[in-house]
C-alpha cells in the first residue's frame, strides 16, 4: 500500500515542471526576501495567480519554494546594510552586521545561510515524521501558554542589553508603547490614535525595522569623525568553516527545534522563533559578552530558530486544515483553488499528492543551498561599494521598500521618524535591540494577556492552568535568576 | 563592567517627564475607555499605563544611579557615547548629519509633488555629494539607474503603484 502510494507520488512529482517550479519558486523568494519592504506574504500572493493554470502539486510547490527561500533571503540585506528584509531577519541583524562591519561578510551570510539550510531540513523531516504528534501538541496552546510562552521569550532584552541593563529596559517599554498604538482588540477603542486613521491599523513592523535600523546608519555616517566612515568592510576572502558550523552546531540544532515546535503552533511565525532561539544560544554560550557584537554562533541560532519554523508552519495547515500564519493562509488558497481541502481526509484521498508535495519540500532544501551559496556571491558585493555611494542608495531602496508594504506615504513618514528614534538611541548609547524585541512580540503579548483575561473573567489562576504555563514560567524565573547573578558578577564592589 | 554615560541624567530626566505626560495627558486624550468593565486589566488603558509606569520607575533609577556615581566618582570620570571621537571637525559633521536629515523629510514631502522618481534622483546627487564624492558621472548613473531600477521592478513585477507626481502622466 505505501509502496503503491510512494510510486503514484513519484509519478506526480517527477516531472520538470516540479523541479521547475521549486527551482524559479526558492529563487523569487531569496530575491523578494532580500528587498526591504517586500515581504514573503506578499511574494506568495503575487505568485498565487500563477499557479491557477499549473497542476496542483506544481503550484503548491512554487508557492513553497517562494516561502522558504523568502525566509532565508531576509538574512542577507540584514547581515551586509543592517535592514532586515522580513521581521524574523531583525534578530540577525544583531550579529550579523557588526560581522560585516569587521569585513567577515563572507563567513555571516555563509553560516546564515547553513544554518537555514540544516533548519529547514530538519523541520521539513518533522512535518513528514511528526506532523500527527505536533498538530495535536500545538492545539493545546491557547491564549495563556501563548503569554507565559512570550514572557520567557522577552528575557531575552536583560540579555542583548550588554551592561546597559536598564536602558534596555527602557528601550524595550518604548517598543511595547509603539505596539500599543492602534485599534484596541476587545473593545475596538482607538489608542494613541489622534483621528489618524492610517494609524488605526497600528504600524507595520518593517517600516518601523528598517527606520530604527537603516537610516540611523546613514545619519551617523556623516555624523561620525572621517576615521570611522571608512569604506564599507570588504566581503572577507574566507567563508564559514567546517569547524565554525561544528561549532554552532548545538545552537542551530536548538533552533531547529525551537522553530519546529513553535512554528508547528498557529499564530506564532518566525520572529519569535528566532527570538528565543538567539536567547537560549546567549543563555547557554560559555561567552554570552560576545552576543551582539558579532558572535557567528548569534547568526547560527537566529537563522535556524527563523527557517525551523518553515515546514513546521505546514503541520497545522497540512493534518488539519488550519492556516498558522498568511502564508500558509494563501497556500490554503491555492489548495482550494485545485478542489483540494487540507486536513485528515487529505491524508486518505489525496495521500499520492501528499507525498509528492514532501518530496518537493525536501528537494526545497537542496535548492536553497544551491541558490544561497550563488547570491552570496552576487548580491554579497553589496560589500564592497564605498559607504559614501552605498547609504544614499540604502536610503532609496528603504522609501520604495517602507512605501511597498501598503502603498502609504505615511508608513515612509513612519521609517524618517523611526530613524530619528533610532539616531537618538544610539548617541545616547539606549541598546536599539530590546525595542525592536518588544515591538515585535508587544501585540501577542498583550493580546494573549487580555484574551486569557478576558476567558477567565479577571482571573489570573489561568496562568497557571497547564503543565505548559508552568513550564515557561520555571524556565523564566531560572534565566532571569542566572542573568541577575552574571550581571552582578559584571558590576565590581565599591 | 557597568557603563554610566553623563548624558544619562537628561535621558533620566526625560523619561519621568515622558511617563507624566503618558500618564496625565496622552492616555487619558489618545485612549477612551469603555463604561463597563469586567476588570482593570481588560481596559485599553491598562496596558500603556503599566507601561508608563514601566518607563518612570525606569527613569528614575537611572537618575539615581546618575547622581550616585556622579557623587562618588565625579561628574568629569563618567564616560560620554561620544568620548572616543575625534573631535576635530566635529561642528561640520554635525551640519551634515542635521542636512541628512533635513533632507530626508524633504525627500519624503517632495514625492507627492514630483514623484518618487525625481526625488529619489535629487536625493542621491545631494547626499552622495554631501558624502565626499566627486566623480560626477558615477554619481548621475546611480542616480539615474538606481530610482529607475526599483521603480521598474515595484510597478511592474510587484504590481505597487509608485506615485509619480507631476510626471504621473508618464505612467
Amino acid at each position: 500500500m505505501f509502496l503503491d502510494n510512494l510510486g503514484d507520488a513519484l509519478n506526480l512529482f517527477l516531472a520538470w515542471e516540479s523541479f521547475l517550479a521549486v527551482f524559479v519558486g526558492v529563487f523569487i523568494g531569496i530575491v523578494i526576501g532580500a528587498i526591504p519592504g517586500m515581504t514573503t506574504p506578499m511574494a506568495v500572493a503575487l505568485v498565487l495567480p500563477f499557479t491557477f493554470a499549473m497542476s496542483p502539486v506544481t503550484g503548491i510547490l512554487l508557492l513553497l519554494g517562494v516561502y522558504k527561500g523568502g525566509l532565508y533571503g531576509g538574512s542577507i540585506t540584514a547581515i551586509l546594510i543592517k535592514t532586515p528584509g522580513t521581521p524574523a531577519a531583525a534578530c540577525t541583524v544583531l550579529d550579523g552586521y557588526p560581522m560585516a562591519q569587521r569585513g567577515e561578510a563572507r563567513r555571516a551570510l555563509d553560516m546564515a545561510l547553513y544554518a537555514s539550510v540544516f533548519a529547514d531540513f530538519m523541520s521539513n523531516v518533522a512535518l513528514i515524521l511528526l506532523a500527527g504528534t505536533l498538530a495535536s501538541f500545538a492545539l493545546k496552546f491557547g491564549p495563556p501558554e501563548f503569554f507565559t510562552l512570550i514572557v520567557f521569550s522577552l528575557t531575552i532584552i536583560a540579555g542583548v542589553s550588554g551592561d546597559r541593563m536598564i536602558m534596555g529596559l527602557v528601550s524595550a517599554c518604548m517598543g511595547l508603547l509603539l505596539a500599543t498604538i492602534g485599534l484596541d482588540i476587545i473593545y475596538g477603542s482607538e489608542r494613541f490614535v489622534f483621528g489618524e486613521v492610517e494609524l488605526m491599523s497600528g504600524l507595520n513592523f518593517i517600516p518601523v525595522l528598517i527606520g530604527l535600523f537603516a537610516i540611523p546608519e546613514l545619519i551617523n555616517h556623516f555624523a561620525s569623525p572621517p576615521s570611522k566612515k571608512g569604506e564599507a568592510s570588504a566581503l572577507g576572502n574566507t567563508g564559514a568553516t567546517f569547524a565554525d558550523f561544528k561549532r554552532s552546531f548545538p545552537s542551530i540544532l536548538r533552533g531547529s527545534i525551537i522553530g519546529v515546535i513553535l512554528g508547528s503552533i498557529p499564530g506564532i511565525g518566525g520572529a519569535p522563533a528566532a527570538f528565543l532561539s538567539y536567547s537560549e544560544a546567549r543563555r547557554t554560550s560559555k561567552h554570552p559578552e560576545t552576543y551582539g557584537k558579532g558572535e557567528i554562533d548569534g547568526i547560527a541560532a537566529a537563522e535556524a530558530g527563523n527557517n525551523g519554523v518553515a515546514g513546521a508552519t505546514m503541520i497545522p495547515l497540512l493534518a488539519l486544515g488550519i492556516p498558522g500564519d498568511v502564508i500558509t493562509a494563501v497556500i490554503l488558497g491555492a489548495f482550494m483553488v485545485h478542489d483540494l481541502k487540507p486536513g485528515p481526509l487529505m491524508f486518505q484521498q489525496n495521500i499520492d499528492m501528499i507525498y509528492a508535495i514532501f518530496m518537493g519540500i525536501m528537494l526545497s532544501s537542496v535548492f536553497m543551498f544551491i541558490l544561497g551559496k550563488l547570491a552570496i556571491r552576487s548580491l554579497s558585493r553589496i560589500s564592497d561599494i564605498p559607504n559614501r555611494l552605498l547609504y544614499p542608495a540604502v536610503l532609496v531602496l528603504c522609501v520604495y521598500g517602507a512605501y511597498a508594504v501598503n502603498n502609504s506615504m505615511f508608513d515612509v513618514l513612519v521609517m524618517m521618524v523611526c530613524g530619528l528614534l533610532g539616531f537618538a538611541m544610539l548617541r545616547f548609547a539606549i541598546p536599539t535591540a530590546p525595542f525592536l524585541i518588544a515591538f515585535v512580540l508587544g501585540a501577542l503579548l498583550e493580546d494573549s494577556f487580555r484574551q486569557s483575561m478576558r476567558i477567565s473573567d479577571g482571573n489570573t489562576e489561568i496562568f497557571f492552568r497547564s503543565l505548559i504555563c508552568w513550564a515557561f514560567w520555571a524556565l523564566t524565573v531560572v534565566t532571569v535568576f542566572l542573568l541577575y547573578r552574571a550581571h552582578k558578577k559584571s558590576i565590581p564592589l565599591a | 563592567m557597568k557603563t554610566i554615560h553623563r548624558s544619562d541624567l537628561g535621558v533620566g530626566i526625560g523619561l519621568v517627564a515622558l511617563s507624566l505626560i503618558l500618564y496625565f495627558v496622552l492616555i487619558p486624550q489618545g485612549i477612551s475607555e469603555p463604561s463597563k468593565l469586567s476588570s482593570i486589566a481588560m481596559s485599553p488603558r491598562f496596558w500603556p499605563s503599566v507601561i508608563a509606569a514601566m518607563l518612570g520607575l525606569a527613569g528614575l533609577v537611572v537618575i539615581v544611579q546618575q547622581l550616585a556615581s556622579r557623587s562618588r566618582l565625579g561628574a568629569a570620570t563618567l564616560a560620554s557615547p561620544e568620548e572616543h571621537e575625534d573631535p576635530t571637525g566635529a561642528k561640520g559633521r554635525w551640519i551634515k548629519a542635521i542636512a541628512c536629515m533635513v533632507w530626508s523629510f524633504v525627500y519624503y514631502a517632495s514625492i507627492p509633488y514630483v514623484g518618487v522618481v525625481a526625488a529619489s534622483f535629487a536625493t542621491l546627487l545631494f547626499l552622495t555629494w554631501m558624502g565626499g564624492e566627486r566623480r560626477i558621472v558615477l554619481m548621475l548613473l546611480l542616480a539615474v539607474l538606481l530610482p529607475s531600477l526599483l521603480y521598474y521592478f515595484f510597478n511592474y513585477v510587484a504590481h505597487v503603484s509608485l506615485p509619480l507626481g507631476i510626471f504621473e502622466s508618464l505612467r
